[in-house]
């Protein structure tokens, strides 16, 4: 290259590098531009507290749909490993919508399909954004935050109806059908042991039969209601399956949910198992304070593998 | 003594950078083959329950795996090598060999104990560990030794330059070791961050020291250094591509002060620009996001600059090789070449690539896209395409140029360049348009509940393209590990061993802006204020809302 080869690059040089940066000036523009129109969907830290703290609010105590003025509704969740709670929420179509999410452990993700809503769900935090349905139909709500075993699993569902619809189902709401037993398992079991007890292969074992035959060893129910409490970790063995998933505590459910939760998983699908479990039961059991470890030790001394 | 020992002892740094690379490819090895399996969970196979995994209990487990051999241990060992014996071999200095080894053993046994940590299945956190998901300790010490390792590397050379300086008064530093330097600091404060969230958070707690961690703060330290990080692996490709390419093609450096200013610009502002990965978090205010929005967008000129420099000289080699017209110099350059036809392979990924980390850094636009398919999509032409194809494509001179070997099949480096160009293409094109559709990352979508099949119907043509994508690039990881061990083992020896292309850069000069530019630690300190300017506000209202948060190990 000689000098005037180099002076004609240079030259090209400095306009490209103006070229370079008026670009980058219209996007900073555009992007401005277009939060200052609409910034729904930017995420708003409502609360950062401690989580017993944040869940002990009016707002998470009883999560669920809440009309706050005419035509506009507060949607509170909590997100936990693998499941939203509530899982499925139904609202008004062409209502302003305000979304307050936040998690009881590990970060979650609270992205809704065919929308431009997404926030990270921070265990200590308040998320919150809104939005407007356009259409009624069915909206997946997906954890895209990793979030352990069953991450691909945690989804929610909004169903957003034609505002006479859901006037309607409000006026006459349809008779809660569900036990409590089945309603506590949809919303906190069912995302890894599925809704029909079938478990997934590898992970989560399947409950269906499996808790029927274990209700009637020996000690076989204050292994389950253990199990209910503490949690299990541990490679395990059922029906000739092996599974090494996490199973987590559920402490936080009363001793009447967790009575009711395993008699009907006991006892539901059809099988005939014992189901027999007292709150009382559930009451004793808490002081054992086990480790998730301990109980798999439990499990062991049941001959089962 | 053995012909092999000669060789190295009248070059005792040819056996160390040869440590290093050897060591980055054995993590690439073990990382990158699970990458196909992941691409067929994205194409809706299944392969984890069938067992046909050795080693992995999970889909989840093996992802850990991949991204950390991969994004952190093969990154780090290959660049640490590098950018260290390239500096030593510019300026002809001798480094202090027994703490270069003593740093790469601190690196090695990091490795070892992050990787053993996994493989017990103790640390499925992923290679971003967002707490309060919780490691193993050996997980989070593993890490740490790794980074402190790649920092002893970085104050080595930093201290050869040093060196250099004083026995050459009123020269400017040589280029190649210029751009390492900066490098390397810039390094130095990106890795604050991540060192801060280990050290006195992460470790005491997997410990048992602490009770909780606040996941905002530990996520933020983490993406202060997990934004430049990504410098950290395009950088040295950049190194590659104008210090040492132009020779490979018998062109020229065209512009001397612009490749430092490229590189003074990384030092400035690939630090400040961390929350363009928290877009989405709560915790973070928006005003703030907005600005590291901007400094993003403005993060895409030294690369904008990168593009015309790079290709006026790549340009000049072509006409010199009797390349005419627009573009029939392109025709010219050396393709049958692989180290330089995997480069410009490199380059060509990287322009898509640039493009899509634009609208990632969009602040409006990140939001729909935040944590879908469309990431990996992007990172897999980024430091999986144009960074790794360019470490691999360098490799076909370097393995040579340290073993005395000649490489050891022509054809078969070609194939492995082409093979994981085109792989690249159409995994990322299928990764990236499954997120369109909103498909999450890091998700076994191949093995969802019952209840749940259908989410994802309608992505059937990008899950084809994920998948054939993941077919090629495995061909493309035989292809490459033929071609080293063929090198190490069959190539033939003493024949053709090629040196280090150092460019020729005619238009240097000891004054003016390059000699400005050479006052490395002015602009360290200018790059220090710029990250605690954009950090510490936030980061001061963060700690004064502490949260503790009890671990989880839900895998
Ligand atoms: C050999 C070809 C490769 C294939 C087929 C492949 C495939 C994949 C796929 C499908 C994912 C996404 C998984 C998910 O989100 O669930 C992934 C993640 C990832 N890959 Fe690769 N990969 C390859 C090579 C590489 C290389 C060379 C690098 C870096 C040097 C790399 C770095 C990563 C990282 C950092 C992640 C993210 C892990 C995470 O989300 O935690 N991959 N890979
Ligand atoms: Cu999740
Ligand atoms: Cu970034």
């Amino acid at each position: 290259m000689n000098e005037k080869q180099h002076s004609i690059i240079e030259r090209w040089e400095r306009r490209w590098l103006g070229l370079a940066s008026a670009m980058s000036l219209v996007f900073v523009i555009l992007i401005a531009a277009n939060l200052a129109f609409d910034s729904n969907n930017v995420v708003q830290l409502k609360q950062r507290a401690n989580p017993a703290e944040i869940l002990a609010t009016d707002i998470f105590s009883n999560p669920g749909v809440i009309e706050t003025s005419a035509n506009k509704y507060r949607v509170a969740m909590v997100a936990q490993t693998f499941s939203f709670n509530p899982s499925e929420v139904r609202l008004p179509v062409d209502s302003e919508i305000e979304f307050y999410v936040t998690s009881k452990d590990v970060l979650h993700g609270f992205q809704i399909k065919s929308t431009n809503t997404n926030m990270e769900i921070i265990p200590g935090e308040v998320s919150y954004s809104s939005y407007t349905f356009k259409k009624p139909g069915e909206y997946w709500v997906i954890c895209n935050e990793y979030c352990g075993i069953g991450h691909q699993n945690m989804l929610g569902k909004i169903v957003v109806l034609p505002k006479a619809v859901y006037a309607q189902e409000q006026a006459n709401p349809v008779a809660e059908e569900a036990s409590l037993g089945q309603s506590v398992f949809e919303t906190n079991c069912a995302s890894c042991h599925q809704a029909s007890g079938a478990g997934l292969a590898g992970v989560f074992p399947p409950l269906k039969g499996n808790l029927a035959a274990t209700s009637k060893l020996d000690g076989g129910k204050d292994y389950l209601v253990n199990t209910a409490l503490f949690g299990l970790s541990g490679s395990i063995k059922v029906d000739g399956g092996s599974y090494n998933g996490v199973m987590p505590a559920w402490t936080q459910l009363s001793d009447e949910e967790i009575s009711a939760v395993l008699n009907y998983a006991i006892s539901g699908w059809g099988d005939d198992g014992v189901a027999d479990i007292t709150e009382a039961d559930v009451a004793a059991a808490r002081t054992n304070s086990y480790s998730s470890e301990d109980v798999h030790g439990l499990r062991q001394a049941l001959g089962l593998e | 003594m053995s012909r092999k020992s000669k060789v190295f002892t009248g070059l005792p740094e040819k056996k160390l950078a040869l440590a290093f690379i050897l060591t980055a490819f054995a993590a690439l090895f073990l990382g990158s083959n699970l990458g196909p399996f992941q691409a067929f969970n994205y194409a809706g196979l299944n392969i984890y329950h069938l067992k046909f995994m050795p080693f992995v209990n999970s889909y989840y487990q093996g992802l850990t795996l991949h991204g950390v051999l991969n994004a952190l241990v093969f990154t780090t060992f290959f660049i640490s090598g590098l950018l260290w014996y390239l500096p030593a071999k510019e300026m002809n200095i001798r480094p202090n060999m027994t703490f270069s080894w003593i740093s790469y053993f601190v690196m090695l046994l990091g490795l070892v104990m992050a990787a053993v940590a996994i493989l017990a299945n103790t640390s499925n956190v992923m290679y971003t560990f967002y707490a309060p998901l919780k490691g193993h300790w050996g997980f989070y010490l593993g890490l740490a030794l790794v980074v402190v390792a790649s920092l002893m590397v970085a104050f080595e050379v930093v201290r050869m330059r040093q060196v250099w300086k004083k026995e050459n008064p009123g020269k400017v530093t040589p280029i190649v070791t210029f751009m390492s330097v900066m490098l390397w600091l810039m390094w130095a404060i990106a890795s604050v961050g991540i060192v801060v969230e280990v050290v006195v958070f992460l470790i005491p707690w997997s410990f048992g020291l602490l009770d909780g961690v606040d996941p905002q703060i530990t996520k933020s330290l983490f993406w202060w250094t997990g934004h430049p990080i990504v410098y950290f692996w395009l950088l040295p490709a950049y190194v590659s591509w104008y210090g040492l390419m132009p020779k490979q093609v018998k062109g020229e450096l065209a512009s001397d002060s612009l490749t430092r200013l490229v590189f003074v610009l990384f030092l400035l502002f690939s630090t400040p620009v961390g929350f363009h990965h928290q877009f989405t978090d709560p915790g973070i205010p928006a005003g703030w996001k907005m600005l590291h929005s901007m400094m993003t967008m403005f993060v895409g000129v030294p690369s904008l600059i990168t593009a015309f420099t790079i290709g006026a000289s790549l340009e000049l080699g072509g006409r010199a090789l009797g390349g005419k017209g627009v573009l029939g110099w392109i025709k010219k350059l050396p393709w049958n070449d692989p180290s330089v036809a995997g480069q410009l392979m490199a380059m060509l990924l990287f322009i898509p690539a640039g493009a899509g980390g634009i609208v990632l850094g969009s602040f409006n636009l990140n939001i729909m896209l935040h944590n879908t398919a469309w990431i990996p999509g992007h990172f897999h032409i980024t430091v999986g395409g144009a960074v790794t194809l360019t470490f691999i494509a360098m490799t076909f001179w370097l393995l040579p140029h340290l073993t005395n070997r000649k490489l050891f099949s022509k054809r078969l480096a070609l194939g492995t360049v082409w093979s994981w160009f085109i792989g690249m293409i159409f995994f990322s094109t299928g990764m990236h348009w499954e997120g369109l559709l909103l498909i999450p990352r890091r998700a076994h979508i191949s093995n969802m509940a019952e209840n749940l099949q259908g989410v994802y119907a309608g992505a059937e043509f990008p899950m084809m393209l994920t998948g054939i994508g993941g077919g090629i690039l495995w061909l493309s990881i035989a292809l490459f590990f033929t071609v080293i061990l063929g090198t190490i083992f069959l190539g033939k020896k003493d024949v053709d061993v090629p040196e280090v292309p150092f460019v020729d850069n005619k238009w240097a000069s000891d004054t003016g802006l390059a000699a400005a530019m050479d006052k490395i630690w002015a602009w360290f300190a200018v790059a220090a204020l710029l990250v605690a300017v954009v950090y510490a506000p936030t980061l001061y209202e963060l700690f004064s809302t502490y949260v503790s948060i009890p671990g989880q190990t839900p895998w």
